[in-house]
Formats: structure tokens, sequence, C-alpha cells
């Protein structure tokens, strides 16, 4: 194996992590594995023993910047900056929902918000309530739909079962999708909203 | 030269990293301070602390290394903080030291925030050895700790409710003084007459504290008087308070170190910044931690890991940060 022909990917977006080696010429993944974003360290020599490929076989380190849960998502950057400094590599950050799409083309993918709403992109990246997406005899795919499929579906959109694969974000497809879009993004979480004491200091100035 | 330690701290609202020698020497010690965007907020936001980390911790980390003129080649162990603290603080750096640790093939140190404090004794040429008493004053801990080992302390007091340095912290907010309050009171402090006013510190059993009934004295103190009055008095109230909570830490480790039978005394955390309070430990003959090693930094958490015990790797790429103890 020659040197620097692989990439490390990652995703912490979501509540299950999502880590892989991806071969670069052949866009091919030859290891990927799941785990908790706090756990996903412990297990990145696993992934490497699978892959049989070394740290310095790596070219590159592409990191999901989400949207997505705030402190799943800046283990993972944080992990991924540290590891593309150390191994003196590029990093790449890639929306995550651009790596649902990957896995699920055509589909609209969603990543449960919380507090009642999905981030999708629309035009622009956006976190709106489920019931603002146009998803009439769509496709929709995503922790999001997943949590929304009640609103969703009575909508006329098609949500797959709760276990489909095309559900999760995987690594895989984020090292895939910078591949072929070329859509660099910094290496910074996409927030999407502001802290909630900004919000409650903008809503009420003089409280 | 590789045989330095790094070590990284993001417990709260300080992006820290340091480079200390294998024997404790300070090469570099960055601090880069979030006090400014939090003031708005007159107090520390988790959220937006966490957000700054994530810019910070790697900028901060590299300009520790070009301080020292180090390279990570140059690392023998990474220190950092695994917790008390903000969760979502306490992550941001863990995860980084993990990634570095991971992919340069540095062991790994998970450090107790509170033994970083003790552990900014152990640093210089005029280290602290142990056995000594030591008192922990900060925004977020008031303890009083028998220091028997480098590697550890056993608590034997601490406070029922408010930290002394949060005491500073709310006192300065009724007196106006902004955000952070410590150093803001402090200054002012020093040009008022500590002898005005009475502020009354509640008696508690053992050798613990408790801040929050002076806190409450200091604020109807505050609510008899208009405007004009209050800004009169501004500084008599601020040396007065400031008196009475220094007077507290004083009794509190006095009578520490004669039941515990201690001779040497020394004062760690932010607290230990305050000019009078340093003032008085002087005349006690107390040590004190130098002045940039008091509130939150790296240089702390990399001697504390010079003591830490070893974990296997696959026990540090698998720890989680804590909140509290």
């Amino acid at each position: 194996m020659s040197a620097r022909d692989h990439v490390l990917a990652l995703d912490t977006a979501t509540d299950v992590a999502s880590v892989a080696i991806v071969e670069t010429t052949r866009r091919e993944a030859v290891a990927e594995l799941e785990a908790r974003p706090s756990a996903l360290l412990a297990r990145l020599d696993d992934l490497f023993d699978t892959a049989r490929v070394e740290k310095t076989a790596l070219g590159g380190v592409v990191v999901g910047v989400g949207p997505g849960r705030y402190t799943s998502l800046r283990i993972g950057l944080a992990t991924a900056k540290a590891i593309a400094t150390a191994l003196k590599i590029p990093i790449t950050g890639v929306s995550t929902l651009d790596a649902l799409v990957a896995g699920a083309p055509g589909a609209v993918p969603l990543i449960d918000a919380r507090r009642g709403e999905v981030f999708m992109h629309d035009g622009e990246l956006v976190c709106v309530a489920p019931e603002r997406v146009a998803v009439d005899g769509r496709l929709c795919v995503g922790d999001g739909a997943v949590a929304y499929r009640a609103e969703l579906e009575a909508r006329g959109a098609t949500v797959p079962g709760e276990s489909d694969p095309r559900h999760r974000v995987r690594a895989a497809f984020l090292a895939q999708g910078a591949g072929r879009t070329g859509l660099a993004l910094p290496v910074e979480p996409l927030y999407l909203r502001a802290p909630d004491a900004e919000r409650t200091r903008k809503e009420f100035p003089q409280a | 030269m590789s045989e330095l330690i790094l070590g990284l701290e993001t417990s709260c609202d300080e992006t820290a990293a340091a480079l200390i020698t294998a024997d404790g020497a300070v090469l570099s010690n960055v601090i880069s301070s979030q006090a400014d965007l939090h003031a708005r907020f007159g107090g520390v936001v988790p959220e937006v602390a966490s957000r700054r980390h994530l810019e910070l911790v790697e900028p901060v980390v590299s300009e520790a290394l070009v301080e020292a003129e180090a390279t990570l080649s140059d690392v023998a162990k990474i220190g950092v903080t695994q917790g008390p603290g903000l969760v979502g603080a306490l992550l941001v750096g863990l995860s980084y030291a993990k990634g570095l640790s991971w992919a340069a093939q540095i062991p790994l140190a998970p450090v107790d925030h509170l033994h970083g404090h003790v552990a900014s004794l152990f640093l210089g040429d005029d280290a602290l050895e142990p056995p000594f008493l030591c008192l922990l004053a900060s925004g977020g801990h008031t303890l009083v700790l028998v220091v028997n080992d480098h590697a550890g302390f056993e608590v034997v007091g601490g406070t029922r409710d408010d930290a002394a340095g949060e005491a500073f912290d709310k006192g300065a907010r009724l007196l106006g003084l902004g955000y952070p309050g410590g150093p803001a009171l402090d200054r002012l402090a020093r040009t008022g007459d500590p002898s005005t006013h009475t502020f009354p510190i509640a008696r508690v059993d053992g050798l613990d504290f408790s801040f929050s009934g002076v806190k409450t004295a200091l604020l109807y103190a505050v609510r008899e008087l208009d405007e004009t009055a209050l800004a009169e008095r501004r500084a008599d109230l601020a040396a007065s308070y400031e008196l009475a909570i220094v007077d507290a830490l004083l009794q509190r480790i006095e009578q520490a170190a004669e039941h515990t039978h201690m001779d040497t005394i020394a004062v760690v955390g932010g607290v230990a910044a305050n000019s009078a309070f340093r003032a008085r430990l002087a005349t006690l003959g107390a040590r004190v931690a130098p002045l940039p090693l008091c509130t939150d930094n790296g240089a702390m958490i990399a001697s504390a890991a010079r003591y830490a015990p070893n974990v296997s790797k696959a026990g540090y790429l698998a720890v989680d940060a804590y909140s509290s103890r």
C-alpha cells in the first residue's frame, strides 16, 4: 500500500458516531464502524487493524460538521483537528446532510434538532418545524425523519422503517461525498442556532 | 529534549495550554481567557464557552509549543483536565488531547482539575514538598486539603454553599462592578476603608465554610442606600466585604493547621490572586501560588500529569469527562 492514499472520515453529528477509512483512488471504504461519540477514539486502532493500514497511509481527514448535536459535534471536530495536526495532513469539513443524501440519493435528509424542529437543507441550511418541510411524495431519511415520522407521513412523505440503513449517517459516504462534490466547508460546526443565553439577551435586553 | 509534558485545560472559561519539563520548569503557559465574551451575560454561559474552546484549542496549543520552542515530537506525556467542570467545555479539551495522543502516540494522563491547582505548587525552582495543608479557593471551589504526597490529597473541609470566589463575584455584581467581579472588587477595595461596615460570616461546624450569608448582608447594606450614597460608599463596602471573606478564610485555615498538626500552609486558586488576601498570607508565612498560576492554566495540569498514575492506552482513550467529584 503506497503512502497517503487513504482518508480518515468521521461524523459525530448524531447520537451514533461513524468512522471510516476510505481508499482514495477507488473511493472505497476499507473499514467502517459505529460507536458512541465519546468512545470513538478508543475504537480507532480496531478500525486501522481491520483496514490493515497504518496511520502513515492517511492523506487527509474528512469530518462531518453537522448540523447536529452540538456537544458531540465538538467531540468529533476537536478529535479530527488534533489528528490532522499531529499527522500534518489536511482536514476538510463536509455537511452531515450531504453524507445522508449520498447514502439515499434523491431523498430529503432531516437531522433531529430537538425542541420540535429538524435541521435541513432548503435552499440554505435551516432549522424548522417538520410541518414546514415540503415533503409530499418524497422519501425522507435521517434521525429527524424517524423522530417526526407521524408529522411527515401525514403530509405525504415516505419514511423507511427505523432500522433502515438509510437513516444512519455513514462516514464512508462523507468521504465519498467530499470527493464527488468537492464542497469543502470550514472545519467549524454548523450551529444554525445561537446559544440560548444569546437569544434571551436579544429578546429581553433589559433582563 | 523529548521529555516535555503538555498540559491542556478547558474546564471553564479559560482555554489554556502549557509545556513543562520533566523536572517541573515552566517553558510556556498560554491562557486565552473568555472573560470578555461572558461579561455581557454576567457569568459563564456553558454553550458559549464550549464554542469558544473549540475555536481556541488548536491555536492555544500551537502557541504553547512555539513559545517553548518545541514540537509534538518533544512531548513525552499529555496531561488534560478530565473534571470537575462544565462537561461540554471539558469534552473539547479532552477530545483534542485524545486525538493528539492517538495520532502522535504520546501517553495521555487524565487530570483532576483540583489536583491541578494543588500541583501548581510543584512547579519551578522553589517547588513545595508535601506534606502541607492547602486551601484551594476559586470561583467554583473552596476546599481545605491535606496534601501528603504529590499524587493526591485528602479533603478535610469545604463550603456548604457558595465558593469564596463566587462570593467575591456576586458581591462585585451587587456593587455594580460587572463580571468577572473578583479582580474589580480587589481594585476598588484598595481605595476603601474596611472598618466602616461589619459583615458577619456564618459559623459552621468542623472545617467547613459558608459564604451565602455574607452576600445577603451586603445585599441588605446596598439596598439601604440611594444611588448617590452608594457611589460614595462603594469602595468602603468593597473593602469591608473583602475583609470579612479574607478573615473567614484565614481563620479556618489556621484552625485547620492546628487540627491537622500541619506546619506548612499553602493557598492556591483564583482567590489567591486577591491582593489583600496575599498580603495577609505573607504575614502568616503561608506559601501562595505565583500569580500566573492562581487562575486556571495549563502548567498546573501538566504538573499534575507529572505525578498522575500511568493508565493504559485503552484506558485513557476511553475516558469521559466528569462534572463533579
